[in-house]
This record gives C-alpha cells, sequence and structure tokens, in this order.
C-alpha cells in the first residue's frame, strides 16, 4: 500500500497523472451526449496547462525502480507538453479522438522524460510514437492522398520500435540489466548503436529520414508543428539519455558527423521544393540535424547535466519559430511557393510575422534562432569538432537559400495569390505569439539565461 | 550614454513604420538629425576625457564573457560622424521622392545597426550588429532599387552571410583558444588584444576573420557582390553602401585583425598586399570598361578602398592615419558622387554614360560640383583625396616601395576612367544623348546638400589636421603591435 | 549479473559460419532448381487452380467481411489485458492491499475503455 501511494503520490510523476486524468476526462467527454467536441479541446488544453504547471513542484529523485526524474526529464517535459499546446487550439475535428491521441502521446513523452530504465524509454517511445500515426491518418492536409503517409509513417516508425528493442536485448544480454548504465563489450556497443539508431529514426536524420517529407506534408500544418517540434524533441531526449549511457562509444562519437550530414542534406533538398509544407519539412530535418551536431558535442564533452542547456535553448525556440511557420501556412492558405509572391503587398502583418519566423529559421541576427544556432555551435567548437560546425555553418548558408528566397519572393515580386484568405481566430494569435517569442529570444536572451540556471542547477 | 546612438534610430525606425502619409519622413529627418546633432556633441565629452578611449559604457556579463561593452576613440567617434552626417543626407536625397514608411524606417534600422558596428568593444556585440546591417539594407535594395534588384538583393544578402559566417566561426574558435591558453572567458576586444594564437590553428582562424572582412571591404575575389548591389540600390542606398558600410570591413582590421593577430598579419603582409593592390588595378581596370555610371563609381569603389587597405597595411604612423582619414576622405567623396548620379537619375531614370552629353548649358552647377568631387575622387592637391592617398603612399613606401609604386599607377588610373567619364556625361559636345534634355540643374535643396558635401571635401583637403589630431591616439595604439620601426 | 552461456565473440563465430551454410545450401539448391529444372510453360489454362475441371467461382482466399477486423483488434486489445492480468491471477496472495488497489485501477481502466467502446459503437454487430 505505501509503494501505491508513495508512487500515485510522487511529484515526479504528477504532470504525467494529470495527462493520464485529461485523457479519461476526453474520452469521457465525448462519451456524454449533448457535448460538443468542443468540450474535449478545451479539456485537453486544460490538463496540459496543469501538466506545466505542475512542472513547478515536480521534486526530482527516483520513485521506484523505473522512474527516475532529473533535471534533463524536467526541462524536456516543458518543450512536450508546450510544443502540443498550439495544436490544440486549431483542431477542428469534431470528436474527441484527436485531443485525447495528443493527450496520450504527451503521456508517453512524459512518461520518456521520467524515465529511469531503458524498459520506461521504449514504452514512453510507443506510447508516443502510436498516437502520432493515427493523427497524422486523422488530421490531413486537404490536397493529400488520404492514408499513405500515415502508414507510411507507420511503418518507419514500427521499423524504429524493432530498432530499439533489438538494441536493448543487445544491452541486456551484455550487461544483465535494462538499467540506464553503460554496457560493456562490443555486443553493448552493438545494442547502443541500434538503440541510436532508433532515436536517430524519430529525428528524422539521414540516412533516416525518408519518412519525414511525405508525413509532415500530407498531414495538418498544426499537426505538423506538433510533429517537427514535441516529437522531435522526444526523439533529441532518447539520444542525449543513450549518449549518456555510452559517452565514449563509437555512437557518441558520429553523432557529430551524422548532425552535419543531415543538416546538410535537408538544406539541400528544400531548396528543390516547391511546395511549402514540404519545403518546411526538409529544413525542419537541417534543424534536426543541428540539434544532433548539438548533442554529439555535448557527448563529446562529458555529458554534463548542467551544460545541456544550448540544446534545450534550441529546442525552445525551434518550437516557436517551426509552429509559428506551420501556423502561417494553415493560415494564409498558401500550399505553394509560386503563389507567395507579391503577398507582402497584400497582407502586409502576416507577411511581417512570418518574415520574423523566417529571419528567425534562417539565423540571422537579433533572432532567437541566432543565438541557438551560435550556442549549438560554440559547444562543437569547443569540443574540437570543426568540420562538422563547417557543415553546419554551409548547411545555414544554405538554408538562406530558400529562407530568404520565400522573403524576397513575398516583398519583392508583384502579387501573385488572388485570394488571400487570412483565418481569423485563434491561429492568428498563435502566430503572433510564436513570431513575438523567436524575435524576443534573441533580444532579451537574459530572460532565458537566469530561468536555465534555474532548472539546470 | 553611447547606447542612445543606436537605441535612437531604433526607435526612430519602429516609430516611422507606423507613420501614415508623409509623417514618415518628418519622423526619420528628425531622429537623423538629432542623432547628428548628438554625435558632434560627443566630441566635448571625448575631448575632456583626452584618452585612446575616450568614453566607455559597460554593462554587466552575460555569459561566457559577453558583455555589452559600447566605448568611442578617434577612429570610432570619426566613423560615427560619418555615419550620422550621410545619414542626414541620405534622408534629404531622397525628400522629394515618394517612398513608402518602411523606406524611412530602414534607413533609421541601417543606421542604428553601422552605429553599433563601430561602438562596440565586445567581439560579440559587435559581429550582432554587422550581420543586423544586412536586413534593412536588403530591404532597401529589394524594394526600392531598380530594375535588377531581386537579384542583387539576394547575392548581397548571401555574400555577405557568407563571409560572416565564416567570421562567426573564426571568432568562435578564437575565444575558445583564448579560453583554453588563458583560463578565462572573454569576448572583449582588449582582452583578446595580442592574444596572437599560432600554428594551424591560428592560421585557420586568421584566414576566416580575413574572409568575413575582406567580404565588406572588399578584397579582391570577394569584391563581386559590390557592383551589382551598388548599381542596383536607390540612390540614398548607394550612398550609405559606399560612404559606410564598405568602411565596416576596414574597420574590422583595424579593430579585430591587426590586435589580434600581429604576427600573422607581419607574416602575411605581402599577400595582403598584394590583394589590396590588385584591388586597385583590377577595380581601375573594371572602372574604365564600364558604360554605366553607377557601375563606373562602384568599380571605383574598390579601388579607393584598396588604397585605404594598403595604407593601413603598412603599419607606419603616417600609413595608418591615411588609411584611416581615407576612409572618410571616400566616404565624402563617394558619397558625393552617388548622390549627384542620383539626381540625374531621378530627372531622367538613366544612367549610361551615352545616355547623357551637353550638360554644361542647361545644368552648370550641377557640372562643377560633379567636377568638384571627380577631382577629390582622383586625388587633386587641395581636396581630401590628395591628402589620404599620399599620407598612405608615404607609408607603403617606407613599408613595401614596390607596392607603393603600383598603387602609385593606380592613381592615374583613377584619372583614366573618372575624367573621360565626366567628360562624356557633362562635357560632351558631339551630340547629346537621350537623357540630356530633361536634365535641368541642381535646386536649393540639392544645392546645399552639395555645399555641405564639398564644403567638407575642400576643407579636410586643405586643413586635416583638426581630423588627423582626433584619429591621431587611435592610430598610435595600433602602430606598436606591429613590428614596424 | 547473468553471465552469457556462451563464451563471447569468438564462440559465435561457429554459430554464424552455420547461419551461413544455411543460407548457402538453401540458395544453391533454389538457384539450381530454377536453371536446371523445366521452363514453366505460361499457356491456356496452366496457371488456373485446379477445381476438378471446373472454372473457380470465387478468387482464393477466406473473402471474410471487412468488418471482422474491428473485432479481431477488440481481441487483441483484451487478449492483452488477459495476459498482463494473468500474473497477477497466479501469484496474488490475498490480503495484499498494495496489489489489490494497483490491480483495480487497472481493470477499473479496462472496464472504462470498454465503456467507451461501447458507447462509441464499436461493438454493434452492424
Amino acid at each position: 500500500m505505501r509503494d501505491i501511494l508513495a508512487f500515485f503520490s510522487a511529484p515526479s510523476l504528477w504532470p504525467q497523472l494529470t495527462l493520464g486524468s485529461g485523457i479519461l476526462c476526453c474520452l469521457a467527454a465525448g462519451m456524454a451526449r449533448g457535448l460538443e467536441a468542443a468540450t474535449s479541446r478545451v479539456l485537453g488544453t486544460a490538463a496540459l496547462i496543469v501538466a506545466l504547471w505542475m512542472l513547478l513542484f515536480t521534486k526530482l529523485g527516483a520513485a521506484g525502480p523505473l522512474v527516475t526524474l532529473d533535471s534533463l526529464g524536467l526541462a524536456w517535459q516543458i518543450l512536450f507538453y508546450a510544443g502540443s499546446l498550439p495544436v490544440f487550439l486549431s483542431l477542428e475535428a469534431d470528436d474527441e479522438v484527436p485531443a485525447a491521441l495528443l493527450l496520450g502521446a504527451g503521456l508517453g513523452m512524459g512518461l520518456m522524460a521520467a524515465g529511469g530504465s531503458l524498459l520506461m524509454l521504449f514504452v514512453g517511445l510507443e506510447l508516443a510514437s502510436l498516437p502520432s500515426y493515427l493523427l497524422v491518418a486523422k488530421l490531413r492536409s486537404p490536397s493529400a492522398p488520404p492514408f499513405e503517409a500515415a502508414v507510411k509513417y507507420f511503418f518507419a516508425g514500427a521499423l524504429a520500435s524493432c530498432l530499439f528493442a533489438l538494441g536493448m536485448a543487445l544491452h541486456y544480454a551484455a550487461s544483465g540489466s535494462l538499467a540506464l548504465s553503460s554496457a560493456p563489450g562490443p555486443m553493448g556497443q552493438a545494442g547502443l548503436a541500434l538503440m541510436g539508431a532508433a532515436a536517430l529514426f524519430k529525428l528524422g536524420a539521414v540516412p533516416f529520414h525518408f519518412w519525414l517529407p511525405d508525413v509532415y506534408e500530407s498531414c495538418a500544418p498544426a499537426l505538423a508543428g506538433f510533429l517537427s517540434t514535441s516529437v522531435k524533441s522526444a526523439a533529441v531526449f532518447l539520444l542525449m539519455r543513450l549518449a549518456s549511457i555510452g559517452m565514449g562509444s563509437a555512437m557518441a562519437a558520429s553523432l557529430p558527423w551524422i548532425g552535419a550530414v543531415t543538416a546538410l542534406y535537408g538544406a539541400l533538398l528544400a531548396l528543390r521544393q516547391e511546395r511549402l509544407q514540404r519545403l518546411l519539412a526538409y529544413s525542419s530535418v537541417s534543424h534536426a540535424g543541428i540539434i544532433v551536431l548539438g548533442v554529439g558535442a555535448w557527448a563529446a564533452q562529458g555529458c554534463d547535466r548542467a551544460a545541456a542547456a544550448p540544446i534545450f535553448f534550441y529546442g525552445l525556440v525551434y518550437l516557436f519559430m517551426s509552429n509559428g511557420a506551420f501556423f502561417f501556412v494553415k493560415a494564409s492558405g498558401l500550399t505553394k511557393r509560386g503563389e507567395v509572391g507579391g503577398y507582402a503587398r497584400m497582407c502586409p502583418v502576416p507577411a511581417a510575422l512570418f518574415a520574423t519566423l523566417l529571419l528567425s529559421l534562417a539565423g540571422i541576427p537579433p533572432s532567437g534562432g541566432f543565438l541557438a544556432k551560435l550556442f549549438i555551435f560554440w559547444e562543437a567548437v569547443k569540443a574540437g569538432l570543426y568540420l562538422p560546425v563547417a557543415g553546419a555553418a554551409l548547411a545555414a548558408l544554405i538554408g538562406l537559400g530558400y529562407y530568404l528566397g520565400l522573403i524576397r519572393d513575398m516583398y519583392f515580386d508583384e502579387p501573385v495569390w488572388r485570394r488571400p484568405s487570412w483565418e481569423p481566430g485563434a491561429v492568428r494569435w498563435v502566430l503572433w505569439a510564436c513570431a513575438t517569442a523567436a524575435a524576443a529570444l534573441g533580444v532579451l536572451p537574459w530572460v532565458f539565461s537566469s530561468v536555465l540556471e534555474r532548472i539546470f542547477s | 550614454m553611447l547606447t542612445a546612438l543606436w537605441l535612437v534610430p531604433a526607435v526612430g525606425g519602429i516609430l516611422c513604420l507606423f507613420a501614415k502619409g508623409r509623417t514618415a519622413r518628418y519622423t526619420s529627418a528628425a531622429f537623423a538629425a538629432a542623432v547628428l546633432a548628438y554625435s558632434v556633441w560627443l566630441s566635448v565629452p571625448y575631448g575632456a576625457a583626452r584618452g585612446a578611449w575616450g568614453i566607455v559604457e559597460a554593462g554587466p556579463s552575460w555569459i561566457f564573457g559577453i558583455r555589452y561593452h559600447l566605448a568611442v576613440d578617434g577612429l570610432a567617434l570619426s566613423l560615427v560622424w560619418l555615419t550620422a552626417l550621410l545619414t542626414v543626407v541620405c534622408v534629404a536625397l531622397s525628400w522629394r521622392q515618394d517612398f513608402s514608411a518602411g523606406y524611412w524606417s530602414s534607413f533609421m534600422f541601417l543606421e542604428a545597426a553601422l552605429m553599433g558596428v563601430f561602438l562596440s568593444r565586445d567581439l560579440f556585440v559587435f559581429y550582432v550588429f554587422w550581420e543586423a546591417v544586412l536586413i534593412p539594407m536588403f530591404f532597401i535594395i529589394g524594394l526600392w532599387g531598380s530594375d535588377g534588384r531581386r537579384h542583387a538583393a539576394m547575392k548581397f544578402f548571401l555574400f555577405t552571410f557568407f563571409g560572416s559566417l565564416f567570421m562567426l566561426v573564426g571568432l568562435l574558435a578564437l575565444v575558445t583558444i583564448h579560453h583554453a591558453t588563458a583560463g578565462v572567458w572573454t569576448w572583449d576586444m582588449a582582452d583578446l588584444a595580442g592574444a596572437n594564437p599560432g600554428g594551424r590553428m591560428g592560421l585557420a582562424v586568421f584566414i576566416s576573420l580575413v574572409i568575413g572582412f575582406g567580404v565588406k571591404i572588399p578584397l579582391f575575389p570577394l569584391h563581386t557582390w559590390l557592383p551589382d548591389a551598388h548599381t542596383e540600390a536607390p540612390a540614398a542606398g548607394s550612398v550609405m553602401l559606399a560612404g559606410v558600410l564598405l568602411k565596416m570591413g576596414i574597420y574590422g582590421f583595424l579593430r579585430v585583425l591587426i590586435p589580434v593577430f600581429p604576427k600573422l598579419v607581419w607574416d602575411l603582409l605581402p599577400w595582403l598586399g598584394g590583394l589590396a593592390c590588385l584591388n586597385i588595378i583590377y577595380g581601375s581596370l573594371c572602372a574604365m570598361q564600364q558604360k554605366d555610371l553607377k557601375r563606373l563609381i562602384a568599380y571605383s569603389s574598390v579601388a579607393h578602398l584598396g588604397f585605404c587597405l594598403l595604407g593601413v597595411l603598412s603599419w607606419t604612423p603616417e600609413g595608418l592615419a591615411g588609411g584611416s582619414l581615407q576612409m572618410l576622405n571616400h566616404g565624402i567623396t563617394t558619397g558625393a558622387l552617388f548622390m549627384m548620379v542620383g539626381f540625374l537619375y531621378e530627372r531622367t531614370h538613366c544612367r549610361g554614360l551615352s545616355d547623357f552629353g551637353e550638360l554644361t548649358g542647361r545644368a552648370p552647377w550641377m557640372t562643377f560640383f560633379f567636377g568638384w568631387a571627380v577631382m577629390a575622387s582622383v586625388g587633386l592637391p587641395g581636396l581630401n583625396g590628395f591628402v589620404g592617398e599620399f599620407m598612405s603612399l608615404a607609408g607603403m613606401a617606407r613599408a613595401i616601395p614596390l607596392m607603393a609604386f603600383v598603387a602609385a599607377t593606380g592613381i592615374v588610373l583613377s584619372a583614366a576612367y573618372s575624367l573621360p567619364a565626366y567628360q562624356t556625361v557633362f562635357w560632351a559636345s558631339s551630340g547629346a544623348g537621350s537623357a540630356s534634355p530633361k536634365v535641368s540643374d541642381l535646386d536649393a535643396r540639392e544645392k546645399v546638400l552639395v555645399w555641405v558635401l564639398c564644403g567638407l571635401m575642400l576643407y579636410i583637403g586643405l586643413c586635416p589636421t583638426p581630423l588627423l589630431t582626433v584619429l591621431a591616439p587611435s592610430v598610435a595604439a595600433i602602430v606598436p603591435y606591429g613590428f614596424a620601426p | 549479473m547473468l553471465a552469457p552461456p556462451w563464451g563471447g565473440a569468438r564462440e559465435m563465430i561457429g554459430l554464424v559460419f552455420d547461419l551461413y551454410l544455411v543460407v548457402l545450401t538453401v540458395a544453391a539448391f533454389t538457384l539450381a532448381g530454377w536453371f536446371l529444372g523445366p521452363r514453366p510453360k505460361h499457356e491456356g489454362d496452366a496457371e488456373v487452380p485446379y477445381e476438378t475441371g471446373l472454372r473457380p467461382f470465387s478468387p482464393p482466399g477466406l473473402g471474410l467481411a471487412a468488418q471482422y477486423w474491428r473485432f479481431a483488434v477488440l481481441f487483441v486489445a483484451f487478449d492483452v489485458d488477459l495476459a498482463l492480468l494473468l500474473p497477477w491471477a497466479l501469484n496474488r496472495p490475498f490480503l495484499d492491499l498494495n496489489l489489490m488497489v494497483s490491480v483495480t485501477v487497472f481493470v477499473g481502466l479496462v472496464a472504462f475503455m470498454l465503456l467507451y467502446f461501447w458507447r462509441k459503437g464499436a461493438l454493434e454487430c452492424r
């Protein structure tokens, strides 16, 4: 009895419990006749906000053999829950299923954040992935073929889960337990490499990125924002946990190179894209590469928890930038690059917001994206990884080609899109919030540095 | 106190964005005039302080040694004056034309960023302001330029960003190496001076920084963004580009490269000097080929800045003083030239050399002042160009006489491209071009602008001493870094 | 700490070699059959399945109605629930309140899901 009560009253798990009860409330609201679907949206948003608030009270430490919360997990939960919030504000579904699925994904990510064993990481990963597959099937972009992307995502994710399970098995065989400690010998290294491959799969790093553009292009833009921020942060967190298990391993040493190649590949391919959502998908591959470079630099410097602040900051800024960009695509109704021409002349304020987001994505001072990239590059330079940094910097330059190209088309061209539809309501507020945050985090970094110090110390 | 120099224009830029109708230009004019007055007034506390670093303003340390640290010495103060003056000139230059509010606010933001570059003493703040210059200039070229503006704006941004990325990685590596050897994180220019990292790493960092600054100078292989950007920008944009933005590169050399890498600069001096000579010769030869007036002046800027760099690299007191002075001179002279080309373009929408001719009767004042500016650019004694070029050559003659010889031929070449162009546009009597009938003479506003700039040219040409006295402490601070006698 | 029953990497070579042999043998036989065997004839009715001389009425395979899939999924879900309850059933000492509470919560959640399916019409036969 004491164990059970201890488990349920462990402050480390309150956000997750909140989300769990949120799921139950959403489903109950869906069951009850006479309640409209918007209730479940409200319930879901409330659950997320309460979970975020509970993070203030969670205590770090272990609560059983499977659950250990440290400062990394605490910080990343902020990214997970905050990344899911914008989607709730734009859900147009007519039943409670997407809300419940989103909360389920959030719960899975939260369990992964509080995981103290490989088993918990796996359970959390699965619990976060399965609702994502269903969400991609349910919240579709209007012009996409029905279920192709969801099936592709499912198969790719299933492959990743298989890799992770196999890696866990090898890890267990080499070390005799599923705890988060290093496993000796070549079998342990192989297990770590397989698990790392699974994490890179979910992140969308080269050469496991093939599912990402199709999925991001075919789902609703708001959901693409969720996938690119929360799910990516979950994969980054998984990668960081794995890197801290196997610090000197080949996997950790190869991360900066994978990151640089991914950044370059994503940037080069984004240059060729004509459809906006696909362009943003490849650009998120590029940003994932830079984060992987950051994780590699972190691993090369000893996986110190306090030194994970740059990666967290990048995740935070990227949350705002990516959500904002996808929300702009949703709100403006633009789908192709060719339609963007002259948009600034017709809708100056939305174009200015999008331009701010694009400048932040490109990493131009004085925006938040620049500071985020700067810190990651700095960590890599401190770790002596000069060539990967050069590759990532080159990727940033190539990225300018399409980010600046979009700004150029919006401002310098004659208007081509004859029916600008600027959607009012919650979407507009989200866009404003994201653009302001992306710009402000660059100009007022003192705000974040004191908060981060509190979290990471 | 110094923060106001960049904060006030930034606030002005934001206000201009919300201004309706003609209020925007009045707002920007007011702010530009206020900044000019303030910057002139700053000479008082600077004179009172009487040190190499006259006025200092430091903020709290942020992370890893980054501090908000602004300071002003003679060199920075003179560049601040140049920026403030040219901004007022730009605002007055575009007064008659019907630009939207974004135009005026872009110039305000541009001024804020440029002030920040020249004021900052912390390398991080320097870098942020350096990059922040790109965005207003991109919009100025792209939204209000002439026909090829889309391509020119992208090329300008991408090229400069390419160089800045090198600069960023180089700065990060420099700070990390300094931390490894000295144990303390600092981004302060004074602390990093004399750091002199050696070996292959030091050379790599040096080359990255040379590329970063070289794009802006513009140094020979990295100059190709300049003709397009200058030609396609609106008149006021060209004035700011040529007048101030090109100085950022040499300022970076003087502030960052030479103090931090004295040994490498000394070792690689023949190479850098050779590139500077290439700038002069190549720029002049290209200028001779041009049929477009603005492109001609753009290439002449390449050549003139080669002179500045040569003077700076000579590392002698007179060379450094000459190079710094020539920076200011070039700003005023080329600013005046672009301004007057802007007047011609405003009237006729043509820039080609063959479009004009026989303007002496229609526009005698314009002919006179354009000739004045051309003579200053060529280096006629009595005008400002001569002082700067003479001192640079004197310094270089002491260091590497061969390069002084090559550079001196550059003066002849500058006459070779400027004078025929001047003659073709204004004096040619073999039939007026198609645009000539539309040219009217300068009106009152334009006359005032032209008198101000040409008067400055004469003043600096005849009495350069006050300006040289202002520059002297900065020059004296740099000379000891070198190994030159 | 579990020690692997085999001696380590060196001893695994036997297993790897064995696998190699198996794959090689199967591949050899398949290729031999393909190359050495008679060429299949693709003429006339040679490819239609033999059904005592008559043409087949329906395509081969079970041809289930798609709605049976829903029940298959529901079965799998509750079967997993059952599988997770089995250790509890086999191992419970009576007066352990700890386990009682945990299994009550578990069964309660499953019952909630059943109620949800019921209300949403997933259990309908049509």
